[in-house]
C-alpha cells in the first residue's frame, strides 16, 4: 500500500506530489520528515498519517496530531482532535498548506486534449509576433496621436502616450502571467502581451476608420458603435487571457468576459430607453470627410427638401 | 378696413384727450399714481404672490394694461394662479382679456367691467430723441416708484418695434407706463439691458390690442390658439421679409456667403490665426435681437446665421476634418425651451453633391414641433463643406417658432447661398 500525498493551493491545482511506499509517514518542517513542507506555520514534525486497510471499512487514513502549534483543520477551516479519519481524495490544512491524501489506488482523470487554441497560443509567443505585434502597436498609436493633434504644437506630451500604454502592456501581461503561474502553472507572459497589444493595434485601426465608414454610411450618431467595438474587443481580450491563465470552464469565461460588454450594453439600453426623454439640443452628426472617401451616394438639393418635409410630421 | 377705421378712430379720440398741462415730476407721480397699480400674480395654493409687475389703466378705467410676461402664468397654469391689484388696501381680482404675446402686453379687467379709477391717455405723438420721459413702476417690490430718462428712439437690429428709453427700469416695473411731463403714456415697460438702458413697448402697440378687444375671432380663441396666430403673424411677416430681399454676398475668405439681408438683423464677424495650431479661421453670423416670451422657460422669435471658413495647409485632410468634427459637433439652438412645451429635434443627415451654386456639403437639418402651440417649429441647420482637403466652410442657422412652410423655403434658400468664390 502506498500513500500519495499532495500539496495543493486553494483553487485545487496540485503543486507537488509525493508517492511513498509505506504505511506510516510523518510530516512536518524538520528534515528527518517523509514529507518536507517550508511552511513556518507548520511545526518540525506536525503529523503523522497511516494507511489502513480494513476489510469492513475499506481503506482510510489516520492523521495523528504530534501535539503541533497549529493543528490539523478540514478544508473549511475546522479544527480536528489529535487522532482524525480521512477518506481517500480528503483534503485537509496543517499551517496554511492544504495537503490532499490519496493512495496509489486512486484512479485519475483522462488527460484533457490540448486545443486548438494552444497552437495559436504557441505562435504568438515567437519572438518575431511580439516584436510585429510590438512595433504595430508603437506605429499604429504614433500615427492616430499624430493625427489627433494637430492644432498642438508641440506633440512631445502627447507622443507620451505610447510610453504610457506599453507600460500598460506590460502590467497587463504580468497580472495574467502571475495569474496563469498561481492558477494554472503557466505564466506565458509574452502571450498576454501578445493579446493585449493585437487589441490596441484592432482599437487604433477602428479610430482611424470608423469614422470614414460611418460618414458613407451615414448612420447618425455613431458613439454607440464605438462603445460596442470596444467592449467587444475588451471582452475578447479578456476571454483569451482567462482561458490561458485558467483552467475556468468555457461558462465561467463567457460570463467574466461578459461583465465589462454587459456593463456596456446596460448604458446603452438606459441611453436608449432615455432616448424619449427630453433633450434640449439636437442629437445631430455633422461629421464628414473630404469628398474622396464618400463612395455612397450623394442627394440632391431637392431629395434633402422633401424628406425634410417628414420632420415636420413629428408629434 | 374695419380694424383700420377702429384704431384710427381710436388714435383721434386719444389725441383729442391728450393733456395739455406740463407736469413737474412730483406733480406727475400726484397726479397719476391714482391710475397706476401693482399687479400681482397670486399662487392659489399658497394664497401668497408669486410674480409681480406693474399695470395701468386704460380706456373706460375697467381695463388694465400691462406686459404679457407678468401674466404669462395666467395662460400656462390658468387653475394655479390668479391677478390681483390693491386699490385702497382692497384687493381686486382681475381677469385677462387679452394679450399681444410678439409685443408682450396683456390687457386684464375687473369682473362685471367694473371702473376701477381714471384712465391714462396714451399719446400717439412721435418723440425727439432726447424727449425727458418717466417711468412708473415697482421695481423690485420697493414701492411705486417714478424714474426720469430721455427717449432715444427705436431700438435698431429688431423685427419688433421697441423704444429704447435711457433710464433705469428694474425687475418689477414691468408693464407700468413710461409717460410725458403732460401724463400721456407714450411706451410699456417690458426690459433692461441695465446701466441705464431700458425697453419700452411703443404704445401704439398697445393702442392696436385694445382695438381687438371686440374681435369676435380673438374672442372665440384658447390662449393658445391666439398665441399660434400672433406668433405665426410674426414669423411669417419676417421670414418673408428675408425671402423676398436679394441676400447681399459678401467675401469670407475665398468664399462668398450671406450678408446682412435686413436691417433687422445685427451681424459681427471674428477671425483667428493661430500659429501655434497653424489653423486659420473667419467667421461672419448675424442674428436678430428679438425674442418671445412665452413663459419663463420658453421663448421664441429668435432667427441667427453664420459662417465659419476653416483653412490649414499644413495639416493632412483627414486630421483636418477630424477638427472640424469636433468643432461642430456643440452647436445649440439659440431660443429657451423645456420638455414641457417642445418635442425631441428629429434629424435629418444628407450628403449633398455640389451644384452651380454651391459646394459639396454633409447636412444636418433638425426640426422640434411644439407641444401647445400647433404648426410652429423650432428648425436647426448645420452643414459642413467637403470638396476642398484642408479647406471648409461651415454654415449654420437656427430658426424658432417659425411655420413648416417659412421653415422650408429658409431652408431652400439658405442652402444655395453660399458658395466658392
Amino acid at each position: 500500500m502506498a500513500i500519495v500525498i499532495e500539496v495543493i493551493n486553494r483553487t485545487g491545482q496540485v503543486q507537488h506530489c509525493q508517492v511513498f511506499d509505506k504505511d506510516t509517514i510523518t510530516i512536518g518542517r524538520a528534515y528527518t520528515n517523509d514529507v518536507i513542507i517550508a511552511d513556518p506555520y507548520i511545526d518540525p514534525v506536525h503529523a503523522s498519517i497511516s494507511a489502513i486497510d480494513d476489510s469492513e471499512q475499506g481503506l482510510y487514513f489516520t492523521c495523528e496530531d504530534l501535539s503541533s502549534i497549529n493543528g490539523i483543520s478540514d478544508s473549511k477551516g475546522h479544527k480536528q482532535s489529535a487522532k482524525s479519519h480521512w477518506q481517500a481524495g480528503q483534503v485537509f490544512s496543517l499551517g496554511k498548506t492544504l495537503i490532499r491524501i490519496n493512495s496509489t489506488d486512486t484512479a485519475v482523470p483522462a488527460a484533457v486534449r490540448l486545443s486548438a487554441w494552444e497552437q495559436i497560443s504557441d505562435s504568438l509567443t515567437r519572438a518575431r509576433v511580439v516584436i510585429l505585434v510590438s512595433v504595430l502597436c508603437v506605429l499604429f498609436t504614433a500615427v492616430d496621436t499624430y493625427l489627433s493633434s494637430f492644432s498642438v504644437q508641440n506633440k512631445t506630451a502627447e507622443y507620451a502616450i505610447v510610453i504610457y500604454l506599453l507600460l500598460s502592456i506590460v502590467v497587463y501581461a504580468g497580472l495574467f502571467a502571475f495569474l496563469g503561474k498561481a492558477l494554472r502553472q503557466d505564466s506565458r507572459f509574452w502571450l498576454y502581451y501578445t493579446l493585449v497589444g493585437l487589441s490596441i493595434i484592432f482599437v487604433a485601426i477602428y479610430d482611424l476608420l470608423s469614422g470614414p465608414i460611418f460618414f458613407n454610411l451615414n448612420l447618425g450618431v455613431s458613439h454607440w458603435f464605438d462603445s460596442m467595438a470596444y467592449a467587444l474587443v475588451i471582452a475578447l481580450l479578456i476571454y483569451f487571457s482567462i482561458q490561458s491563465a485558467s483552467s475556468f470552464k468555457i461558462f465561467t469565461r463567457i460570463a467574466i468576459a461578459s461583465i465589462i460588454p454587459g456593463l456596456v450594453i446596460i448604458n446603452l439600453t438606459i441611453n436608449m430607453s432615455r432616448n424619449n426623454e427630453f433633450n434640449w439640443r439636437p442629437q445631430y452628426d455633422v461629421s464628414a470627410y473630404f469628398q474622396t472617401l464618400y463612395i455612397a451616394k450623394s442627394d440632391t438639393k431637392k431629395e434633402v427638401l422633401d424628406s425634410s418635409k417628414a420632420l415636420y410630421q413629428q408629434e | 378696413m374695419r380694424l383700420l377705421l377702429l384704431l384710427l378712430a381710436c388714435l383721434c379720440t386719444q389725441s383729442a384727450l391728450s393733456n395739455t398741462q406740463r407736469y413737474s415730476t412730483d406733480a406727475l407721480f400726484e397726479q397719476f399714481s391714482q391710475s397706476i397699480f401693482k399687479v400681482r400674480i397670486i399662487d392659489i395654493n399658497s394664497g401668497s404672490q408669486s410674480t409681480i409687475g406693474t399695470g395701468f389703466l386704460v380706456e373706460d378705467g375697467s381695463l388694465l394694461a400691462t406686459n404679457f410676461h407678468v401674466v404669462s402664468a395666467l395662460v400656462n397654469k390658468p387653475n394655479q394662479y390668479r391677478a390681483e391689484i390693491d386699490i385702497a388696501g382692497e384687493s381686486h381680482t382681475l381677469e385677462l382679456t387679452s394679450f399681444d404675446v410678439v409685443h408682450d402686453l396683456a390687457i386684464l379687467q375687473a369682473p362685471n367691467k367694473t371702473v376701477l379709477g381714471q384712465a391714462l391717455t396714451l399719446s400717439l405723438e412721435p418723440l425727439n430723441k432726447g424727449h425727458t420721459l418717466y417711468s412708473i413702476g415697482n421695481p423690485h417690490d420697493i414701492g411705486m416708484t417714478v424714474v426720469e430718462g430721455t427717449y432715444n428712439g427705436l431700438v435698431a437690429h429688431r423685427f419688433i418695434d421697441s423704444i429704447h428709453f435711457s433710464g433705469a427700469i428694474n425687475s418689477g416695473m414691468s408693464g407700468g407706463p413710461t409717460i410725458t411731463d403732460r401724463g400721456d403714456v407714450v411706451g410699456i415697460n417690458v426690459a433692461s439691458s441695465g446701466d441705464q438702458i431700458g425697453f419700452l413697448v411703443p404704445v401704439d402697440k398697445l393702442a392696436n390690442l385694445l382695438s381687438t378687444l371686440d374681435n369676435e375671432t380673438n374672442n372665440t380663441q384658447t390662449h393658445y390658439e391666439l398665441i399660434r396666430q400672433q406668433i405665426t403673424d410674426f414669423s411669417e411677416q419676417a421670414i418673408d421679409e428675408l425671402l423676398q430681399k436679394d441676400w447681399p454676398l459678401e467675401k469670407l475668405a475665398d468664399t462668398q456667403v450671406a450678408g446682412q439681408i435686413s436691417e433687422s438683423l445685427s451681424c459681427w464677424g471674428d477671425s483667428d490665426n493661430n500659429e501655434d495650431s497653424r489653423l486659420k479661421t473667419v467667421s461672419k453670423g448675424c442674428s436678430n435681437k428679438d425674442y418671445i416670451y412665452i413663459n419663463q422657460n420658453f421663448t421664441v422669435g429668435s432667427i441667427e446665421y453664420e459662417y465659419k471658413h476653416f483653412s490649414a495647409d499644413s495639416w493632412n485632410s483627414l486630421s483636418f476634418y477630424e477638427h472640424i468634427n469636433q468643432f461642430t459637433s456643440g452647436a445649440r439652438p439659440s431660443n429657451r425651451a423645456h420638455k414641457n412645451h417642445v418635442n425631441n429635434y428629429a434629424c435629418q443627415n444628407n450628403v449633398v453633391a455640389a451644384t452651380d451654386k454651391t459646394f459639396a456639403k454633409k447636412i444636418s437639418y433638425c426640426v422640434r414641433s411644439y407641444k401647445n402651440i400647433k404648426d410652429l417649429y423650432d428648425t436647426f441647420y448645420i452643414a459642413t463643406s467637403i470638396d476642398r482637403p484642408k479647406e471648409a466652410m461651415m454654415e449654420h442657422y437656427t430658426l424658432s417658432g417659425v411655420t413648416a412652410a417659412s421653415a422650408h423655403q429658409f431652408l431652400e434658400r439658405f442652402m444655395e447661398a453660399a458658395s466658392w468664390q
